[in-house]
């Protein structure tokens, strides 16, 4: 099960995702991220830090918008991960490809470096 | 006891004699009777003229004529057996054959009265008393005749009430009839008390009239025609007798009998009541007629689309419901999945008419929300029916069919007259079209259950291939000892690994995961052993081999699905080994000279994410380690190390590193039955919810 919480704050755009994300429940996932590209955000922030689990289903979602994200030129970052979660990221190779910080404030400068 | 009684029972079915013989044995009888009657009476009545003067009993004529009746009766009561239906035409048309067959022979016998020798026979006592024996015979068949068969028409729908009535009538008669023998009518008290008796019953049962319901108006002209001319019988009879009775010079007379008038006052009585109220039921014919279409062409809607297929039922639906609210044209659109435009059933009109009608006089938003009345929450009652401006058509009914909350077809009734259609006719098109959706639910929850059965049939085959996939074989024995074990945790999965003799020292492993699991990431799993056996041969480095393989699956892997994957090159010649890691849990590697167990955590990225084929190489890199005897590798897919137990605890990493660490001394099949035992103890005997796969390796 997992709840997804969407919020704006200084032009950041910040998804929440709380719980567990697995194959079921990745399609939530999937439009939270899918509706902020559409409606044009340039800067989003994933909140990680109440995700307990994320299967290899959800680590498609975020695969599936690498090349989106580049060819846009969006400001995109994961912030909080806990160790587990951050390993799954890790192990697979996608820590290469997205942002993953530690905490908000992290993802938010550097949002604001990649504008400056 | 009870074989005893089915004994007698059956004795008494052979024994009971056949409907067939009491009818010729009453006939017999009675006219026996009848002569014997006649005979007496002429004895009693003329016997100084006879020289006959044994002192005869004066009642034996009377006794002989009750005997005469009682068997007339019986006659009566078994040529027409109760068991059959008999239709009301068919009885009324007895009662009246025998009425003009009885005023046939009594008009002849008085034209022959009239003639020459008629008159010179008149003149002779003996010969007059004989024909009032033969108008008495006359008239009481016929009497008995119509008295069985008022007897059927005031039973046709029988109660309880009504049955004991009618009994204690017949009863009373038959009682009446043989204490007249003995006691002469002389309006005593108690005879006029009996009479008014029998004369209350006869009237209660004479307003029973329910035959007169099931008649249409055809049969009830025929009915009116045959009772009015049975009564006329009746009247000629009873004048005729009234007139015997008058100027009689017999011991034997009618009058004293009033069983027999009171059973001719009620035969009268009912074939009066009976004329009356088929004459007042004339012009309500036509509305029980319908009723009775209704009731039969409901009865056929429901008979004939059991069994029938969806196509048939929507046929039998609108006929059906078109002849019964007697529309002059109708139209059903079913609609079809995928397809915009409906398929349409037609009766009495063209596909062109329907769609002038729906274009220039039909407004589709009414139609549109008369459909779709089940899911508004309108508080306004919406009729079904809609005024037309059309020449031909005055007003439209529409009716949709609804399946589980859906419109899946839509009836149109239409009407050259305006308001054509009154709530009874929505009411009973209602009626149909349940039914009708009754048989086409079920339908689909067969067809359902028979697509059902077929899925489980084709997952049970893919199932199959999918294990054929997985190799059955061993290789290499002499260099290194292999178990491997795989479990998916749908009927098919996205777990794959596979082995491979290159040349004559290198073998080559692999294990992968598509993301996902389930059908979709079956199919995928297929694809990677294609690539696998098509790059093994080559001798490729494991780099290169995910190189090209991953440049493979991009071209045709869903965006949002990878597969990782360690693939291990062994050189059993030089004791090495070449690995490479793309995205997959790292494998565990025990090595027995310092007893140290570690994951190959090496760089890499799954397969898929970056389709650029310039940048993947930049994410990945090979490894090579040596090998001694006794070293253990533990390949294995992330479903062990996620899999969690009711606390939400994942097995983890630590746990697994630690159980094959601490049986790494141990044989193959004995470190792979400790880690899933291991799994399987941690989840509380759950299988994990994802597939999983193990594959050791342990080198000589």
């Amino acid at each position: 099960m997992v709840e997804i919480r969407k919020s704006l704050e200084d032009e950041k755009y910040i998804i929440e995702v709380i719980g567990e994300v697995d194959a079921s429940s990745s399609i939530h996932l999937d439009t939270a991220i899918e509706e902020a590209f559409s409606e044009g955000r340039e800067k989003i922030m994933v909140d990680l830090t109440r995700l307990t689990y994320i299967s290899s289903a959800g680590l498609g979602v975020f695969m599936s918008y690498l090349q989106e994200i580049k060819t846009k030129n969006i400001g995109f970052v994961l912030f909080g991960p806990d160790p587990k979660v951050k390993g799954t990221f890790s192990i697979l190779g996608l820590d290469q490809l997205v942002t993953i910080v530690d905490n908000q404030d992290q993802a938010k400068a550097f949002l604001d470096g990649i504008s400056a | 006891m009870v074989s005893s009684l089915h004994v007698i029972f059956r004795a008494y079915s052979i024994f009971m004699p056949s409907d067939k013989y009491i009818v010729r044995f009453s006939f017999f009888v009675a006219t026996l009777a009848w002569l014997a009657m006649s005979v007496s009476d002429v004895l009693i009545g003329h016997g100084n003229e006879l020289q006959y003067s044994r002192g005869l009993d004066h009642q034996l004529p009377e006794v002989f004529f009750v005997l005469f009746c009682f068997f007339s009766y019986v006659f009566f009561r078994y040529q027409t057996s109760s068991r059959e239906r008999i239709q009301i035409q068919e009885l009324l048309w007895r009662m009246f054959v025998t009425g003009l067959a009885a005023t046939i022979i009594a008009l002849v016998l008085f034209f022959f009265l009239e003639t020459e020798l008629g008159l010179k026979l008149n003149g002779n006592a003996i010969f007059k008393t004989f024909i009032n024996h033969v108008m008495i015979g006359l008239s009481v068949l016929f009497l008995i005749s119509a008295f069985s068969v008022s007897k059927r028409l005031v039973l046709y729908q029988k109660s309880r009430t009504l049955l004991f009535i009618w009994r204690l009538f017949e009863y009373s008669l038959f009682v009446g009839m043989i204490i007249s023998i003995f006691s002469p009518f002389r309006m005593s008290g108690f005879q006029l008390i009996f009479a008014a008796y029998l004369m209350v019953l006869a009237i209660l049962l004479s307003v029973n009239m329910k035959w007169v319901a099931y008649l249409d108006s055809g049969q009830k002209w025929k009915s009116i025609l045959l009772i009015l001319l049975t009564l006329a019988y009746l009247f000629y009879f009873i004048r005729a007798n009234y007139f015997n009775h008058v100027s009689s010079t017999l011991s034997l007379d009618l009058a004293e009998f009033p069983p027999v008038l009171a059973a001719a006052f009620f035969v009268s009585l009912y074939l009066v009541f009976s004329l009356l109220v088929t004459l007042f039921n004339l012009p309500t014919s036509s509305v029980f007629e319908q009723k009775l279409k209704e009731a039969i062409n409901f009865s056929r809607l429901a008979e004939r689309i059991s069994g029938s297929t969806p196509e048939q039922v929507y046929e039998i639906l609108l006929e059906s419901s078109a002849s019964t609210v007697a529309a002059n044209a109708a139209w059903l659109e079913i609609k079809i999945e995928d397809d915009p435009e409906p398929y349409l059933l037609k009766h009495g009109i063209s596909e062109e008419e329907i769609e002038e009608l729906k274009n220039n006089f039909i407004d589709g938003q009414k139609v549109e929300l008369i459909l779709n009345r089940h899911v508004s929450k309108s508080l306004i009652p919406i009729k079904n029916t809609i005024k037309l401006n059309h020449y031909d058509y005055r007003s439209l009914m529409v009716c949709p069919i609804i399946i589980k909350d859906r419109v899946v077809a839509s009836l149109f009734l239409l009407k050259d007259v305006t308001d054509g259609f009154n709530k009874e006719m929505e009411d009973i098109v209602v009626t149909f079209i349940n039914q009708a959706t009754v048989s086409l639910e079920n339908f689909r929850l067969m067809s359902d259950a028979l697509d059902n059965e077929r899925y489980r049939e084709e997952i049970k085959i893919a199932r199959r291939v999918q294990r054929s996939l997985l190799p059955q074989y061993e290789l290499g024995k002499e260099y290194f000892d292999l178990a491997s074990f795989s479990k998916a945790a749908d009927q098919v999965g996205g777990d794959y690994y596979d082995f491979h003799q290159v040349d004559e020292h290198r073998f080559a492993l692999i294990v992968a995961d598509v993301s996902g699991k389930g059908t979709s990431a079956a199919f995928y799993m297929a694809q990677m052993k294609g690539i696998f056996h098509s790059l093994v041969n080559i001798g490729v480095t494991p780099v290169d081999f995910f190189d090209l393989a991953n440049d493979a699956l991009s071209r045709c892997l869903d965006k949002s699905t990878f597969i990782t994957a360690s693939y291990f090159l062994i050189d059993t010649k030089r004791r090495k080994v070449e690995y490479s890691r793309a995205g997959h849990c790292p494998t565990l590697l025990y090595q027995t000279k310092d007893k140290k167990i570690e994951f190959l955590e090496d760089q890499g990225i799954g397969l898929g994410i970056i389709r650029d084929k310039n940048l993947f190489k930049n994410y990945i890199s090979n490894s090579t380690f040596s090998y001694e005897e006794g070293d253990v590798m533990f390949l294995y897919t992330d479903g062990i190390v996620e899999a969690h137990n009711m606390a939400k605890q994942e097995f983890g990493y630590d746990r697994l590193k630690m159980l094959v660490q601490s049986y790494a001394q141990f044989d193959v099949m004995k470190i792979q039955e400790v880690v899933i035992e291991g799994l399987y103890a941690f989840c509380d005997d759950h299988p994990p919810n994802d597939d999983f796969t193990t594959m050791v390796v342990k080198f000589k």
